[in-house]
């Protein structure tokens, strides 16, 4: 292990069913780790699924040698699916990223603000792409693939 | 009948106070019958202390069974003793109930007092319990003053100078200046002080630990965004005042490294400690470009 980790700030979150807390690692004179080495030393750590950890906002100080940053550790790998927010899921791969381009969600704007009612609504369902049967179906078939340990 | 008569004689005395005791229990029942009985309302209090008093007279009537049974050298185990026990537990419970009640139970004596005392047309004086507040005299009309004294002159209010609120902060804002200066300047001479070899050991606040181990301490700004960040669980993003900062303090720490040729001074000498200083021959030969160019710089 090339660097330290503290956790610090533990709560555990009934209503959530995970524990959130905030991280700290001391790595000098290297680079900031990755988030997988992360997730991993996180696991070992309090005893749980690689896969039912998340980390997220890695942020290092001004200067090197430390980074800052925020972890969940989920009950169960259903608990983290419920509750994750969509981004974050398409990061880890469990929901493919949106297709289409910026520019063209721009233009679907600019053609919104023109319309009103019935027409509005059908222009920007046409463009939505993460729809709610799907994200679920897409969820679904994760979790038929998805073995426990 | 001997034994009888001895313990009767040395148990009578003791049976005497009790009865006595007994007896003035009972006197303060009847006082509180009475005001049960005069209430004609269907008061929650009323009914407790008639239950009170019920119970209070059937464990009283038990004891005074309890102890002529004593007297008489009568089989006790024949005497209902669980009865005696429950009774006591229950007027026990009573009595820890009538403290929250003690003060409408004194009301409603009081009341009982002056109506007696009244038909006898002799009134005490005014209880406490039975006064109330009047709402009416809080509020007083000071505007119909004219109407009240209308000889009074009219007496207009005196005009004199305030502050305005931005002349208040303005005065805030020096203060805290003035407070700054001073702070800066005690900040001085303790540094000074402390730079002085002394045996009491040095104070490391959060912020000299940061100076130490990261360079560069926090500001207020900065301190409150982390303690958001890490109570939220989130990050905030970096606005372009933040930005410029830390540009400038890159610049700065950069600067003070080019400035140390010091410490490029001290390493020479220390690695240079021990050689001799090796003399170049004369005439040593230049080759290839390097004549040409020692020679322009001759010229």
């Amino acid at each position: 292990m090339t660097f330290i980790v503290k956790t610090r700030k533990v709560l555990l979150n009934k209503v959530l069913n995970r524990r959130q807390l905030s991280v700290e690692l001391l790595h000098p004179n290297k680079p900031t780790p990755s988030q997988e080495s992360v997730v991993k030393e996180l696991a070992s750590k309090y005893k749980a699924d690689e896969r039912n950890v998340v980390v997220y906002g890695l942020r290092t100080t001004f200067g090197g040698n430390r980074t800052t940053g925020f972890a969940l550790i989920y009950d169960t790998q259903q608990y983290l699916l419920k509750f994750e927010p969509k981004f974050r899921l398409r990061r880890r791969g469990i929901i493919p990223k949106r297709d289409g381009s910026r520019k063209g969600w721009k233009e679907v704007k600019s053609k919104l603000k023109k319309t009103r009612g019935a027409e509005k609504t059908k222009i920007y369902m046409s463009r939505k792409t993460d729809k709610r049967e799907v994200i679920r179906a897409q969820k679904e078939t994760y979790l038929k693939g998805f073995v426990g340990k | 009948m001997s034994g009888g008569l001895t313990y009767f004689k040395e148990d009578f005395p003791v049976y005497s106070d009790l009865i006595s005791t007994i007896n003035d229990q009972l006197q303060s029942i009847d006082n509180l019958h009475v005001i049960t009985c005069t209430t004609e309302n269907k008061n929650n209090i009323a009914q407790y202390l008639r239950a009170k008093n019920a119970t209070m007279a059937k464990y009283l009537i038990h004891l005074n069974m309890y102890l002529l049974h004593k007297l008489n050298y009568g089989n006790l185990e024949e005497f209902p003793v669980d009865q005696l026990i429950e009774d006591k537990i229950l007027i026990q419970k009573i009595i820890q109930a009538q403290k929250k009640l003690q003060y409408s139970i004194d009301k409603l004596s009081k009341y009982q007092e002056t109506q007696i005392n009244e038909d006898d047309q002799v009134v005490d004086q005014v209880e406490k319990l039975t006064l109330k507040p009047r709402i009416e005299n809080l509020h007083k009309d000071e505007t119909n003053d004219k109407i009240n004294n209308p000889n009074q002159k009219y007496v207009p209010p005196k005009l004199a100078a305030t502050l305005s609120k931005s002349d208040l902060n303005k005065q805030k804002q020096e203060r805290r200046e003035e407070l700054r200066k001073t702070q800066r300047k005690a900040n001085l001479i303790k540094s000074i002080l402390d730079e002085q070899e002394t045996d009491k050991p040095k104070e490391m606040t959060e912020r000299d630990l940061q100076q130490l181990y990261y360079g560069r301490a926090e500001d207020e700004k900065q301190m409150e965004k982390r303690k958001y960040e890490e109570d939220h669980m989130t990050r905030l993003p970096t606005t372009r005042d933040e930005k410029r900062r830390e540009r400038i303090a890159e610049r700065k720490a950069n600067v003070t490294r080019l400035d140390d040729f010091q410490e490029f001074e001290t390493i020479n000498k220390v690695l240079n400690k021990g050689t001799k200083k090796i003399k170049k021959p004369q005439g040593s030969k230049l080759k290839g470009s390097m004549k040409k160019i020692v020679k322009r710089k001759r010229r």
